[in-house]
Parts: C-alpha cells; sequence; structure tokens
C-alpha cells in the first residue's frame, strides 16, 4: 500500500539530466523576460524556495502568482487585443465571442475559420457592420417627437421634456435610458454576460462600448444627485446639531480614522494603490482634522479589520457602476470556470486569488501528480495568507496531503475507540458483543446472552469441566489473535504519542495567537504614545508571523511521524524536529518575558532568534522532503 | 428625486394598451384585494384554445404574478394547477423561453405578446423540454389518448353560450 507514496530512491536519469537545465540564472531570465513582455508586474512565485535540496533533490516547485480580481481583468483584455490582431474585426466584437465561447480561443478561431462569416456573426449576435453607423457616434438622444413611446415603460416625450433614448449601434431600437440602465442592473444582479436587446425580435448583443456610454451617463447622473444632497446637506448643517447627532457623528469618524492613518502604510498588497482611494481620502479628511483620536477602548485584531475594509472598499469599487459591475462579472465567471488555474485565498475577507503557472519541473506536470508524490503546493496569497493550493485549507507543510486528510478523519471520528475496544477487550465467541474483563476469574458469563466461557482461551466453559485446564497449552490460532491484539495496543499508543505533541502544539499556536493580538493592541497604543514609526515595530509583527508558522509546521511534523514505517531510521526527522521545537520555545518565551515598553530595546534579539526559527523551519522543510522523496522514510498506513 | 415605481407605471401602461386593443376571445384584468381596491400587481386573465384544434372551445384561466423587478424580470404566469399539457409543471407554472429570464425574456415583450405566445404554445408543445410526465408520454406515444385528454379537459374550460 504504501508502494503509491513511496517514489523510487534511485533518481531517474532524464530527471536529473533536466534539473541541471533548472539552475537559478535560467529562472531569473525567465522572470526577466516575463517582465518585459507580459504585464508591468510580474511576481512569479515558488512553492519551495529552492529548486534543489542541498542534498541534490529537486522539490519540482509550482510556480504561481497572486493576483487580484483586476489583475485578471487586465489579462483577460489582453487576450481581447490579441483576438483582435488576427481577426480585425473590432475589440467590442472579440469581447463578445470570447465571452460566448467561454474565453476559449482555439474553439473559437477553428469555428471562425470553418464557418461561412456570415453565419458565424449572426449566431454569435453579432451582426456584421452592414447598417452600422459611425464609431464613436453619441448612442444617445433627446427624442422629441411625440408619436415615439418606449416599450418598456411607455412614456413619451412632452413638448416640455424631451425623452433621453439609447439605442445599440447596430439596431434600431430605442428605449428610454432609465429602462435601459434597470435592464442592465437587473442582467448584472443575475450574472448575465449577454445581454442582448431588450425588444423581443432582435438578436444584437450589447457591447462593452455600449454598456460604457450607458454607465458613463449613468455615474454622472448620480454624481449630480449626490452634489445635490451635499449641497443640501451643507444648507441643513447651519442648523445647530442636537448632542446625538453630534455624538453618532464623531464617533462613527473616529473609527474610521483610525483604519485610514494606517492605509497607506501597509505593504506588500498591489491592489491597494487605486486611484479612487485618494477620491476616498479627501472626503474623509475634510472631518476627521479636528477630532483626537483616542486609543481603541476594545481589544481587536488589527490585520483582520483592516482586510474587512479593503475588501469592502473593493466591493464598493467593484458595484460601483454599471461597466465595472459587468466586467467584475465576467471576470469572476472566467475564474470559476478555470477553477484549475485559480483559487481562491480560503481565509475568511480575503478575496485575493492565487494563479497556477506550471511546474519548475520536467517530470510534474498537473497537480494531481505533484500531491502524487507527496510534495505540497503551499502557496501565499497577495495578503501572505499560507494556504494548500490542493486542499484549500490552511498551509499544513510538511505534512503532505494525502497524510492530512487521513490524520484529520483520524482525529474526528472515533477509529482509535475501536482501537481501545480491540486492544482491551474480546468478544464473546457467541454473540460477539465486546467484553471487559475487569477482574475476577477466567470463568465469564457473557451478560446479553447468557454464555459461559473461558477468558484464556475463549471456548466454551463446559469443556474446561471441573479442572481441566486444557487452554494453558499452546494453539496457533489464539497465538495469532494474540499478536492482532499486541499489535492494536502498540498502534493506539503510538498514536496517542504523537495525538498528545499534536494537541500540545495546536493549543499552543492557539494561545499564542490570542496573547499575541492582545499585545498588539498595547504595541499600537506605545506607538501613539511615544510616536514611534510604524515601521520599526514591523520587526515585532514579523516574529508574530514566524513564531506562529514554526508553530503549525512543528505541528503537523508530528502528525507526519505517526505515519511513518516503524522500521524506518527517524534520528533525523527526530533531531531537525527537536531544534525547532527548541527555538519555537525560545521565541515564544522571549514574547511572553518582554514588556511591553522595552520591546523595542529587545529588537536584536527578537531578529537574531526569529531568523533562527526561520533557519530551522526551512531545514525541517528540506530534510522532510529530501527524507521522503529519496524514500529514506516509508509511510504506512495510508 | 421620488423614486418613480416603474413596475406599476408600466402595468398602468400595459392595461391601457390591452383595453385599447386586444385579441378576440382573451381577457386580462387586474384582481380586487380584500378591501375591494384593485390589485395592480397580480392578474387574472383567460386564453382561448385556437379553433379547429383540439384546445377549442374553452378559455383558460391563468394567474400573473408581477414581481418587483417588472419589467427587468418577466411576470409569473400559472395555469390552474394540474393543467394537463407537455409544458406545463404539476404547479400550473408555464415553461416557455419568453418567460424565463435566463432565456428569451426581453423588457419590451408586451402583455398581449405573452398572451398570443401561450396560446401558441397550446397546440405546438414543446416535446423537448417536458415539464410533467403523463401528457408528455401521451403526446409522445399515444395521440389518441392525449387527444382524448385535452378535449376532456376543454370541457372542463368550456365557454359558456
Amino acid at each position: 500500500m504504501s508502494e503509491d507514496f513511496h517514489c523510487g530512491s534511485e533518481p531517474e536519469s532524464e530527471e536529473e539530466f533536466n534539473s541541471e537545465y533548472e539552475s537559478s540564472e535560467f529562472e531569473y531570465e525567465d522572470e526577466a523576460y516575463l517582465d518585459d513582455d507580459n504585464m508591468e508586474k510580474v511576481e512569479v512565485h515558488y512553492t519551495f524556495q529552492v529548486s534543489k535540496t542541498r542534498m541534490g533533490t529537486p522539490t519540482h516547485r509550482m510556480k504561481y502568482m497572486p493576483v487580484s480580481v483586476e489583475d485578471v481583468q487586465k489579462s483577460l483584455d489582453d487576450k481581447v487585443m490579441q483576438l483582435n490582431q488576427i481577426l480585425q474585426i473590432g475589440i467590442d466584437e472579440c469581447r463578445i465571442l470570447l465571452i460566448e465561447y467561454d474565453w476559449n480561443d482555439d474553439r473559437l478561431l477553428e469555428d471562425f475559420t470553418s464557418r461561412k462569416t456570415e453565419d458565424f456573426y449572426k449566431a454569435s449576435g453579432i451582426i456584421s457592420d452592414l447598417y452600422a453607423k459611425k464609431d464613436n457616434e453619441d448612442l444617445l438622444e433627446k427624442i422629441t417627437d411625440e408619436s415615439f413611446e418606449c416599450n418598456i415603460c411607455y412614456n413619451s416625450p412632452s413638448k416640455k421634456r424631451p425623452l433621453e433614448a439609447f439605442r445599440l449601434q447596430n439596431c434600431n431600437h430605442p428605449f428610454c435610458t432609465n429602462c435601459y440602465i434597470r435592464f442592465i442592473q437587473e442582467a448584472n444582479a443575475n450574472s448575465q454576460l449577454l445581454i442582448r436587446c431588450p425588444n423581443s425580435e432582435c438578436n444584437h448583443v450589447l457591447r462593452i462600448s455600449e454598456i460604457e456610454q450607458l454607465s458613463e451617463y449613468d455615474w454622472q447622473r448620480r454624481k449630480k444627485l449626490d452634489d445635490q444632497k451635499q449641497l443640501e446637506n451643507k444648507e441643513r448643517a447651519r442648523v445647530p446639531l442636537t448632542e446625538d447627532q453630534i455624538r453618532e457623528k464623531y464617533q462613527k469618524n473616529e473609527q474610521d480614522s483610525d483604519l485610514s492613518d494606517f492605509s497607506d502604510l501597509e505593504i506588500g498588497d498591489p491592489s491597494e494603490v487605486n486611484d479612487s482611494d485618494s477620491k476616498k481620502d479627501s472626503n474623509d479628511n475634510k472631518t476627521i482634522d479636528n477630532v483626537e483620536v483616542e486609543p481603541a477602548k476594545e481589544l481587536f485584531n488589527f490585520q483582520e479589520r483592516m482586510l474587512l475594509k479593503e475588501r469592502e472598499e473593493r466591493e464598493r469599487r467593484r458595484n460601483s457602476t454599471l461597466l465595472s459591475k459587468y466586467w467584475f462579472n465576467a471576470t469572476t465567471m472566467y475564474c470559476s470556470k478555470n477553477y484549475k488555474n485559480f483559487k481562491n485565498c480560503p481565509f475568511p475577507d480575503c478575496d485575493s486569488l492565487v494563479m497556477q503557472l506550471g511546474f519548475d519541473s520536467s517530470t510534474v506536470a498537473t497537480l494531481a501528480e505533484y500531491t502524487k508524490r507527496l510534495l505540497i503546493p503551499s502557496v501565499q496569497c497577495s495578503h501572505k495568507h499560507e494556504f494548500c493550493y490542493n486542499c484549500l485549507k490552511e498551509d499544513h507543510s510538511p505534512c503532505p496531503c494525502a497524510i492530512v486528510k487521513k490524520w484529520e478523519r483520524k482525529c474526528k471520528d472515533d477509529s482509535e475507540t475501536a482501537h481501545w475496544i480491540v486492544a482491551n477487550t474480546k468478544d464473546c465467541p457467541k454473540c460477539s458483543s465486546p467484553i471487559e474483563k475487569n477482574g475476577g476469574c477466567n470463568h465469564m458469563v457473557c451478560r446479553s446472552c447468557q454464555h459461559q466461557f473461558c477468558w484464556v482461551c475463549l471456548k466454551d466453559w463446559a469443556c474446561h469441566g471441573n479442572m481441566n485446564y486444557n487452554c494453558i497449552m499452546y494453539d496457533e490460532g489464539t497465538q495469532e489473535a494474540k499478536v492482532e491484539q499486541e499489535k492494536n495496543r502498540k498502534s493506539l499508543e503510538r498514536y496517542m504519542f504523537y495525538f498528545r505533541l499534536f494537541a500540545n502544539q495546536r493549543t499552543s499556536f492557539e494561545k499564542d495567537k490570542k496573547f499575541l493580538e492582545q499585545f498588539e493592541s498595547r504595541i499600537q497604543e506605545i506607538q501613539r504614545n511615544s510616536s514611534i514609526s510604524w515601521i520599526e515595530t514591523l520587526f515585532y509583527r514579523e516574529s508574530v508571523d514566524i513564531l506562529l508558522r514554526a508553530r503549525r509546521e512543528l505541528m503537523w511534523s508530528y502528525a507526519i511521524m505517526y505515519y511513518i514505517d516503524s522500521k524506518c531510521p527517524r534520528q533525523l526527522l527526530e533531531g531537525v524536529q527537536c531544534t525547532l521545537s527548541h527555538q519555537v520555545e525560545r521565541l515564544s518565551m522571549l514574547f511572553a518575558d518582554t514588556e511591553a515598553n522595552l520591546n523595542l530595546r529587545q529588537k536584536s534579539k527578537f531578529l537574531n532568534y526569529s531568523s533562527m526559527v526561520k533557519k530551522s523551519r526551512d531545514s525541517l522543510k528540506e530534510t522532510y522532503l529530501d527524507c521522503i522523496t529519496n524514500g529514506i522514510i516509508k509511510l504506512t498506513r495510508i | 428625486m421620488a423614486k418613480r415605481d416603474l413596475r406599476t407605471e408600466r402595468i398602468q401602461q400595459e392595461r391601457k394598451q390591452w383595453r385599447k386593443d386586444h385579441p378576440f376571445g382573451f381577457y386580462a384584468r387586474p384582481t380586487k384585494a380584500a378591501d375591494g381596491s384593485l390589485d395592480l400587481h397580480n392578474w387574472v386573465a383567460g386564453i382561448p384554445g385556437k379553433s379547429n384544434t383540439m384546445w377549442e372551445n374553452a378559455t383558460y384561466p391563468v394567474t400573473i404574478a408581477f414581481p418587483e423587478e417588472y419589467p427587468a424580470k418577466p411576470p409569473k404566469i400559472r395555469l390552474p394547477s394540474g393543467f394537463y399539457h407537455p409544458n406545463v409543471y404539476p404547479s400550473g407554472t408555464i415553461c416557455l423561453s419568453i418567460l424565463n429570464e435566463d432565456q428569451d425574456w426581453r423588457p419590451a415583450i408586451s402583455l398581449k405578446q405573452l398572451m398570443l405566445g401561450i396560446q401558441e404554445l397550446l397546440d405546438t408543445p414543446n416535446p423537448t423540454s417536458p415539464a410533467q410526465e403523463p401528457s408528455w408520454r401521451a403526446f409522445e406515444k399515444d395521440k389518441v389518448e392525449y387527444e382524448k385528454k385535452v378535449r376532456q379537459q376543454a370541457k372542463v374550460y368550456a365557454d359558456k353560450h
């Protein structure tokens, strides 16, 4: 059974040959090439730091890229452009075709070349430009003709009030703009991507440029309304506010300002930098100038709140106009249809994606192959959340996915209860209900079936008569049963041993997390009081991360130990485990012992310890990988 | 800006149009609420079977409910539950592409078009998307039995002369 997971110990010659090519210089070239050509900012990440361990084991890294929905949108736009370069029929048309073909450009081109052009266009709802109007013509018009009637709301223009109507470029079915906007809103709410003209006989699909015009119109109108409202509010502001109103106003601003102070400083998030931020800021700043910032009374997780706020902001932006919503729908649809290459970050309130880019290996091509080799596709999203690309759970390295699954199931179900029963009880030979002997002689009477038997040999008590105890004589059958029982007992002990280590580490992990969260808010307090810049306390946050990650890795390394064949040498693994565990405890102690206000003075100590932990972590990961792929240890019970 | 209720406005227009001009044999009107006032969002209507078909000489009653999003979303039109027709669900809901927002519903489809569409569907069912078993099976396998059942049903909804 273990054969499947134990990968050949002798290196394949082909593999060795290729891995020479994968030296680091080549990779850098690869990245630089991408940099120039495809996108402005390409950050290719790898699931493992090096392509070869110090022992020379290839790590078959998975290449991936943390992206946001906006990044994916950009790449879709590129795809549209590329198609247009081939077909030369206009960007809008290409986009509709790609949506219709689920972004499968190969199938699209095949159909394009094999079918008659006219039929092809007609089937796609793109009518060729036979009676097209000129480009860039305003599709919005003010209709004053009183005989005109919008076929949705049946309104007609009057002499005083002309009706604003909108029509598609290629058809002649004008409807009033409001109706059109509502129609698209509804289609957006249903994530409809191919929106056709509201007229029932018309097969035209709305193009992006047309949606854009309506979207722009809608946005301008709403902006106007907002401005009007603000003006009204200003008028109203001259009236003195009641006490409650003041309180409400300022308390709300205080919360906002807490976060907006830091929003510029958050690092490592590319999606955050955007134009609309400045718009929002200018709104906020007006009101918070004179408000004194009190330290937040309740304890909160700073990072999680930041994340939530960012997410809300992004969602607001995505829903802000008809066009942005439409594009967002198109992109998420694309991602969910290509779910093999895109995974959503599983952390709560995180909406980043991870895009798989292939493998840094000549022998591994798919994720299934990758996990079959017991490699772990642990990835990091753009918010630095670590998770497993395969099982979409929190990162569980160095424990392979298959074992995680086994282990979790084992911990959850009562298979261990069954083990205990097997190890400590015997079944009644007649009705097979389990019986535990907790004292007394060997003459057993089953409670449920009243059968009398001997505890030692499990035979009918009658054959023992009064004195002839023949069960002391050796018999093959019973001996085997005993061996089985012994084995079960050992397995249970082994499980309990590792489970205790695992559970212990898990509780430490949770406790540390809680403790450090509280600590963090105190750090913020100090920072406010002593005007230390945010960047100077960054080391603290980083050390926390390292500590928690190390604890998690340690935890999973115990789980894997249970599955290692007892005949294999474990000293090496236990050695690295021991080192890491020692380092982790030392760092944890430093956290616990250091007073909050002394933290900064201890900075070098923190940095020192955490870098030690980091080193041990890497070597732990590497050792496990070496041992598993080179067959030094074999995994059983899988 | 006082938000105009597009749904009500559109329904009123539909009502006006219907009064002005509606196909022969059809009727459609808003129901009355318990207090005697008109309930514009729920209508009752009758669709006559086409003459010279097995559906003739009967008017089939339907209920029409206009959802809040109407006309962006189609109205819900139902025949009596248990209606015998291959494209009518046991609940009475009609399976017709122009009544489905994911398919062919467009905001510009008028009540008249819907009514005529349903009348058309009565005699030309679409066996490729069956919604109930008995009538679909009969339609596919046993036309005599199908016609018998349809005529029986027509008697139930027969026009009173």
